[in-house]
């Protein structure tokens, strides 16, 4: 059964670290999964400076929030990203596989030569 | 000693620079050879890397690029490890800035991060079965590791999974798969532990792509070199002893 961790839309990330908040996830989660929507001609408000960098980082526990370990994380930035196609793409996803269950996770997303405006989620399943 | 699979993690991300895996739940050991496989792609042709966060070394042992269309590449990366411990994380990076990244590492005892033959496959537009055949190994034990991406998101059928290994899918692994995304690139990596020095052909097949381009790699890892005669006639010399009559 999947667990929203994180739903922010039309949310202005300030520059800095904003938290993913610490969260207890069913058992038999293995994945996590975080979604950034991205600039669009659609949608040409969201994230559209390249310059405006974030980096997600997620951390996992396997032990009720004892001790943690790295759960997965990346980097991108903004602007359109176009496809060979020419088309924008319209998120940044990611995904964590575990091989074995956490049972909590939390998380940072650092923004820098923001605010970022993008709607952001973080599903665990 | 026999090849062993002990553990992996996989990451995958889209339109980013770089992304990281989640650390091994499990403590890696020195002295084992991490894997990593990478499936990539964007719209500007780009080269791929792999690091850790244990400051290993690294070595592509093969890659395929596609330049054309969405670029798709593939890559077998590796590391001996020597220096190892918990929180082992792995970073896919790129010389661009809006890749789409499949990144598998996965950790196996009693093999070398030495490449014993290699193979591509075809590139071009996907048909329904794409090969790449290994050259003859000269070690009886090998690590066969192969490595598809496709530039596009697949239909229903996607890839097959596994791989086949000469025609077989038994013993064949799958480490990542990524099928009917409508995010990720269609792709696959697997692994299959093999005996007998022999060439070997990995294949996928798939479902018609309509103009798509795919990359494919396949590469076998020696396992550890058995010792010499001359090291086996020092690790067992014994000094000669005198006894009393």
């Amino acid at each position: 059964m999947a667990t929203n961790v994180l739903t922010l839309n039309g949310v202005s990330l300030p520059n800095g670290v904003t938290n993913i908040p610490q969260t207890a996830v069913p058992g038999g989660v293995t994945q996590a999964t975080v979604t950034l929507a991205r600039n669009t001609p659609g949608s040409p408000t969201i994230w559209p400076n390249a310059a405006t960098t974030i980096v997600v980082a997620l951390e996992v526990s396997y032990d009720n929030a004892v001790t943690w370990l790295p759960g997965g994380g990346f980097n991108s930035v903004g602007g359109q990203m176009l496809d060979a196609s020419g088309t924008a793409r319209p998120s940044t996803v990611a995904q964590f596989g575990y091989d074995t269950h956490p049972t909590h996770v939390r998380g940072t997303m650092t923004i820098a030569n923001g605010p970022l405006l993008t709607n952001a989620s973080v599903v665990m399943a | 000693m026999t090849v062993a699979f002990k553990q992996k993690v996989t990451a995958t991300a889209t339109a980013a620079i770089s992304v990281t895996t989640a650390a091994m739940a499990s403590a890696t050991t020195v002295g084992n050879v991490c894997v990593a496989c990478m499936s990539t792609r964007d719209a500007t042709l780009h080269s791929d890397s792999m690091a850790d966060n244990k400051s290993n070394t690294w070595v592509t042992q093969q890659t395929v690029v596609q330049t054309t269309a969405n670029r798709p590449r593939a890559s077998i990366i590796t590391s001996t490890l020597t220096t190892a411990g918990t929180g082992h994380t792995f970073t896919g990076g790129t010389s661009g800035s809006a890749t789409d990244f499949e990144v598998s590492v996965a950790e196996f005892s009693g093999v070398t991060s030495t490449k014993d033959s290699s193979g591509t496959g075809t590139a071009g537009n996907s048909t329904t079965t794409v090969s790449a055949t290994a050259a003859t190994a000269t070690f009886t034990d090998n690590l066969l590791i192969s490595v598809i991406c496709d530039d596009g998101t697949l239909a229903a059928a996607g890839i097959s999974t596994p791989a086949s290994v000469d025609g077989s899918t038994t013993g064949v692994v799958s480490l990542l798969v990524n099928q009917n995304s409508t995010s990720f690139p269609a792709a696959e990596h697997s692994y299959k532990i093999l005996s007998g020095a022999a060439s070997h052909t990995a294949s996928y097949t798939y479902t018609t792509d309509a103009g798509g381009l795919y990359s494919m790699v396949v590469a076998q890892l020696k396992g550890l070199t058995p010792a010499s005669a001359g090291q086996n006639q020092f690790l067992y010399y014994q000094p000669k002893q005198m006894f009393p009559i």
